[in-house]
């Protein structure tokens, strides 16, 4: 490439450079204040008492009880997710489970098979409130939001 | 214990964010403020290698009138008549780093720095050599050309300001050196004067001698309630004590022991090089030290502004001793004396005015000797603040820059560096100072037609016999019309009111009738 | 909440910077684009592995860290790309010595039964350096063991945090953690001895910070900081190469020819940069002594402009603080001042060594963090990271533990309501 062209594209650049460390910065900064919010929020429900978490109806409901939700949780029969049912029924990677501004969603792969009380949700993105009835393909689970009057989460280690 | 930890974390964490944010803001801070001084140095070594793929603008004075350019095989060319190369050496400087001039100050804009990506890219897709911008300076080349011619063989410094803008019309500093043969003077083939590149308008430090009893004036004003109305007695010698420096007022002696006279140096612009005498200090009196005026001659009975326009040793040496050294030191300091300048344009070094230890040194130094020390284009300044009402502008030397098709990329603006004075002051000083021209020392350097105002300075720098004093004027014409400002020194010239003025009140009707 | 889209950005920001290094020459320079490639995919597989192993490790941090030891190695390449392919390996190696502490930060208490191995082994080290230490400007602090050679005050300094934690979570008065004190000082003592000041000042204020953060005392931290600055002032009295840092600090012109000659470099490349750069490999960074480990902020700014420096110094204050965060959020004491530790040697490096670049504060011959050439720097920050994400790892299991706990709650009490 002919020095004079080359020297060219490189003061272009320049500025492209400086602006995607900018837009990687502020991405970065935008995340964490986020996970930041999210995190008190989380500490704050755990110190009134709150609990969030699913529980299995037969046939896979089991010894251990509910599932906590922490974070995002994927739903599926491949080992890899957070929550895996080996059920036919169900997509390797089936669900996901998030939590966005204190609210619980739950959203379905493409062509992944979702009721929530019986009914199809209208947009492919459902919210959860306490005591859903979810399935999806032929596992079904109960989403709680529950809250117990006893010892408060405390900052003991 | 545990609770606190949290709190000292988040203490800690406050602690660092400070830190780093501290380190942002210096950085923005010390680029902003050092980043063309550092730019510009001689030992930058990018500025060089950006000359092998960028051909250097070209330099022209604020009429058009070429000063610097490159040639097409590449060489970097001067103006063509021989005088005026040398005349404007130091305010275009050299394309070897030598000297501190344009050249140098605006490679940012000369080497194509801060070319738009636009402009690149239209040079790059024409396959055209790249060239940086050019560059139009403040000063007029033929006010320039006279005055090296009216400074004849001295060495010195003449620079001429616009009080209102800032703008440096002129600066012409001798000895001077020819930017053509600067790698001549390098490899030793040619042999220049020892201090040629030195640029005396912003460099050269010198003893201001009267002039600067402008600075002990505005002290007096403000510090010694009453001093326009008083009546001052001048009739002698103040003697002072030679060892300890304390003033004497009951002595007076015979001051014919104390006379000093002596001849010009030898430098011949013709030829290169010249002879420097160093000073050699004599034996005085072993028991007095005296400041006496200028040959002797005593005023008798005056007014402070008549001491001034007679620029009166004895008077000013007696108002600095009531000043005191404290209040005369924050006078200069308010007045910029000591200031480190961090102009874009031009480098300036700083003036200087050191506390006077013993009563001696602070008579002296109210008349501009002891170790008080000013820069010319400081100087110049101090007028043209007076003449300003007191506020002093920033000087410039960059009119305008000009991208190769002829369109203005910048044009710079009048920037005030701060105010010195109030306007009452400023409106005595403007008083005193055409009193001066009107009928003292500085007569010489009236302007027919206009009121002309200014200071004379005879700066003794040995009491050698052998040795001349420098000769000092500053003046301004005080007129909305033409707002010019100017100082001139001619080292070892001898007196200030017969060699300085004169000079200067030619320069100054030739500024006029060129229109500025 | 994928970081996936980030890492994409990170990954186009590498491969423009190694592409346009490419074509640098009149030819085609292959190796460039295969850095890239491989930089690419190690940063992939990293984020994969790392969130394999545990999905509460941090990701920011993680591509922070890649980000700025990217950016190293751009520049390391734009420089000499032999160097560069060697930072590319010691990379690898840091790699593999994070994965190593982010495994052994599965419990953590091993590091509090290696205490004493940590201190002798430190003491040791910088007793061995005293003895067969290599110079390198001015300060001895290299060692080479089998043509490999590396600098042991890296490696001091992960110990001491160890250290001092362990001591201040267990002991809680003077009684129990003065053996942590005296160690501090004495590396701090071996360390002037070598005359590697950087490093001395660094173990210091570390100590210092966790030491106030442990125990609140107030007063005797702050005379620890008299005791220092009253050390510094007496090394400034009695040894003459403190006295030169601090005069070409105030005035590196003055001494152009000798001492000042780098600082006065440095500022003229960070001047001619200006705010937008001179543009990749346009400028001239090798006129700066030093240009591939103390300076390379220097040559960051010349070739990328300002505003990209100040890019880097917040992405160094992001890191910070979501470290300080990881201290905030930690389950027990020891996680806690581990994780501050380690956040404070950040801090302070990148600080003291931008800030003597900027020459704001004296100049010291320590590297920047993640960025500079360095074996024994980059696989000790990275090991850093690797023991950060470990205290990520055990924050989030603890949380979720906790929210474990508060759904059995929940779910007894419906089990009681409904029987």
């Amino acid at each position: 490439m002919p020095q004079a062209v080359y020297a060219f594209v490189v003061s272009l650049m320049r500025y492209f450079f400086i602006a995607i460390i900018v837009y990687i910065l502020v991405r970065i900064v935008y995340h964490s204040l986020r996970e930041y919010g999210e995190l008190r929020r989380v500490k704050h429900w755990l110190s009134d008492g709150y609990a969030k978490y699913i529980e299995f109806l037969p046939p896979y409901a089991d010894e251990e009880g509910g599932f906590v939700l922490v974070r995002s949780n994927l739903i599926g029969r491949s080992p890899r997710c957070d929550i895996f049912i080996d059920d036919h029924s169900l997509k390797r990677r089936h669900a996901l489970l998030y939590e966005r501004k204190g609210e619980e969603y739950i959203r379905p792969r493409r062509k992944a098979s979702l009721w929530i009380n019986g009914e199809r949700p209208p947009k492919r993105t459902a919210s959860l409130t306490d005591g859903d009835l979810v399935r999806l393909g032929n596992v079904t689970f109960l989403f709680k939001l529950r809250r117990a009057p006893l010892e408060a989460y405390d900052e003991q280690g | 214990m545990r609770d606190n930890s949290k709190k000292h974390i988040k203490a800690m964490l406050a602690l660092f964010c400070a830190m780093f944010v501290i380190l942002c803001v210096y950085l923005v801070y010390t680029v902003h403020a050092y980043g063309t001084r550092w730019f510009t140095s001689p030992y930058n070594v990018r500025v060089q290698a950006q000359k092998s793929s960028v051909q250097a603008g070209r330099i022209a004075d604020r009429n058009g009138a070429l000063l610097a350019y490159t040639r097409a095989d590449g060489e970097r060319t001067y103006a063509a008549n021989k005088a005026r190369r040398r005349a404007l050496s130091h305010v275009v400087g050299d394309s070897y780093g030598q000297t501190i001039g344009a050249e140098s100050m605006f490679a940012r804009y000369l080497l194509g720095f801060d070319q738009s990506v636009a402009d690149q890219f239209v040079e790059t897709i024409g396959g055209q050599q790249r060239v940086g911008s050019s560059v139009m300076l403040t000063v007029d080349a033929k006010l320039c050309d006279y005055a090296y011619d009216l400074m004849d063989d001295y060495w010195g410094a003449v620079v001429l300001l616009n009080y209102k803008t800032g703008e440096v019309l002129a600066s012409v500093s001798q000895p001077t050196f020819d930017p053509n043969y600067m790698a001549d003077y390098i490899s030793g083939s040619r042999a220049l004067a020892a201090s040629a590149m030195v640029n005396r308008v912003t460099m050269g430090k010198y003893a201001p001698g009267s002039t600067f009893k402008t600075v002990t004036l505005i002290a007096a004003l403000r510090y010694l309630p009453g001093v326009t109305e008083r009546e001052f007695d001048c009739d002698g010698a103040l003697v002072f004590d030679k060892s300890s420096g304390k003033y004497l007022p009951d002595i007076s002696v015979d001051d014919s022991d104390f006379t000093s006279e002596g001849t010009a140096t030898a430098y011949d612009r013709g030829r290169e090089g010249a002879q420097d005498e160093p000073a050699q200090p004599e034996t005085a009196q072993d028991i007095y030290s005296i400041v006496r005026d200028y040959h002797s001659e005593y005023h008798g009975a005056i007014s402070l502004m008549q001491a001034y326009a007679k620029s009166c040793n004895t008077t000013f040496a007696r108002l600095a001793l009531e000043i005191g050294p404290k209040r005369m030191q924050q006078t200069a300091k308010s007045l910029g004396i000591g200031d480190a300048f961090l102009f874009d344009d031009l480098l300036l070094y700083s003036s200087s005015y050191i506390k006077p230890a013993s009563q001696f040194d602070l008579a002296w130094s109210g008349v501009g000797q002891y170790k008080d020390l000013m820069t010319p284009l400081q100087m110049c300044m101090l007028t043209a603040a007076v003449a300003n009402d007191g506020v002093m502008m920033q000087p410039r030397m960059l009119y305008q820059v000009v991208t190769r098709d002829n369109f203005v990329r910048m044009k710079q603006s009048a920037k005030a560096y701060k105010t010195i004075l109030s306007a009452a002051e400023a409106q005595v000083l403007q008083q005193a100072m055409l009193g001066v021209v009107k009928s003292g020392t500085g007569t010489k350097a009236q302007v027919k037609g206009y009121a002309v105002g200014g200071k004379t300075g005879t700066a003794e720098i040995s009491a050698n016999k052998q040795v001349n004093s420098h000769a000092w004027f500053t003046g301004f014409v005080q007129d909305d019309e033409h707002p010019l400002a100017i100082c001139v020194i001619l080292e070892q010239a001898g007196s200030g009111s017969s060699k300085a003025a004169p000079l200067a009140g030619k320069l100054l009707k030739r500024a006029i009738e060129l229109g500025y | 909440m994928s970081a996936m889209g980030l890492l994409g950005i990170v990954m186009l920001f590498e491969l423009s910077a190694f592409a346009l290094l490419a074509f640098r020459s009149e030819g085609f320079d292959p190796l460039a684009l295969l850095f890239a490639l491989i930089l690419i995919a190690v940063l992939f597989l990293q984020y994969v592995c790392m969130l394999w192993i545990s999905k509460y490790a941090d990701r920011f941090i993680l591509v922070i860290a890649n980000l700025l030891a990217a950016i190293g190695m751009i520049v390391q390449y734009r420089l000499s790309p032999d160097t560069a392919f060697k930072q590319l390996i010691l990379y690898g190696a840091g790699l593999l010595a994070m994965f190593v502490c982010v495994a052994i930060m599965h419990k953590p208490a091993l590091f509090q039964k290696l205490n004493w191995v940590m201190i002798l082994g430190s003491l040791g080290l910088l007793c061995v350096l005293m003895a067969v230490g290599k110079e390198h400007g001015g300060a001895k602090n290299w060692i080479t063991i089998a043509r490999v050679s590396f600098q042991p005050s890296e490696f001091v300094k992960l110990a001491l945090v160890f250290v001092s934690a362990n001591y201040l979570t267990t002991r809680r008065s003077w009684r129990g953690y003065w053996p942590s004190a005296v160690f501090a000082i004495a590396c701090c003592g071996l360390l002037v001895a070598e005359r590697d000041l950087g490093a001395a000042l660094l173990i210091a204020l570390t100590y210092l910070i966790l030491f106030y953060i442990a125990t609140g005392n107030v007063r005797t931290t702050l005379i620890g900081m008299g005791a220092g600055c009253m050390g510094a002032a007496a090394s400034y009295v009695t040894f003459d190469y403190v006295r030169a840092r601090v005069a070409i600090w105030k005035n590196p012109w003055a001494t152009y020819e000798t001492s000042g000659y780098q600082i006065a470099q440095g500022l003229m490349a960070i001047a001619s940069g200006g705010a937008w750069g001179l543009g990749l490999t346009l400028g001239s960074p090798k006129a700066i002594p030093a240009y591939n480990t103390d300076y390379i902020f220097a040559v960051i700014c010349e070739e990328f402009g300002i505003i990209f420096g100040i890019a880097v110094i917040a992405l160094y204050l992001v890191f910070i603080i979501r470290g300080a965060l990881l201290a905030l959020n930690a389950r027990d004491r020891y996680l806690m001042l581990i994780a501050f530790g380690c956040t404070s040697l950040i801090t302070l490096q990148s600080f003291i060594i931008i800030g003597g670049v900027i020459k704001l504060i004296p100049l010291t011959g320590i590297t920047m963090p993640f960025v500079s050439y360095g074996g024994s720097s980059l696989i000790a920050s990275m090991m850093l990271l690797g023991i950060l994400e470990g205290v990520a790892m055990r924050n989030g299991e603890m949380l979720e533990d906790a929210m474990d706990a508060a759904m059995e709650e929940c779910r007894k009490e419906e089990r009681a309501h409904a029987g």
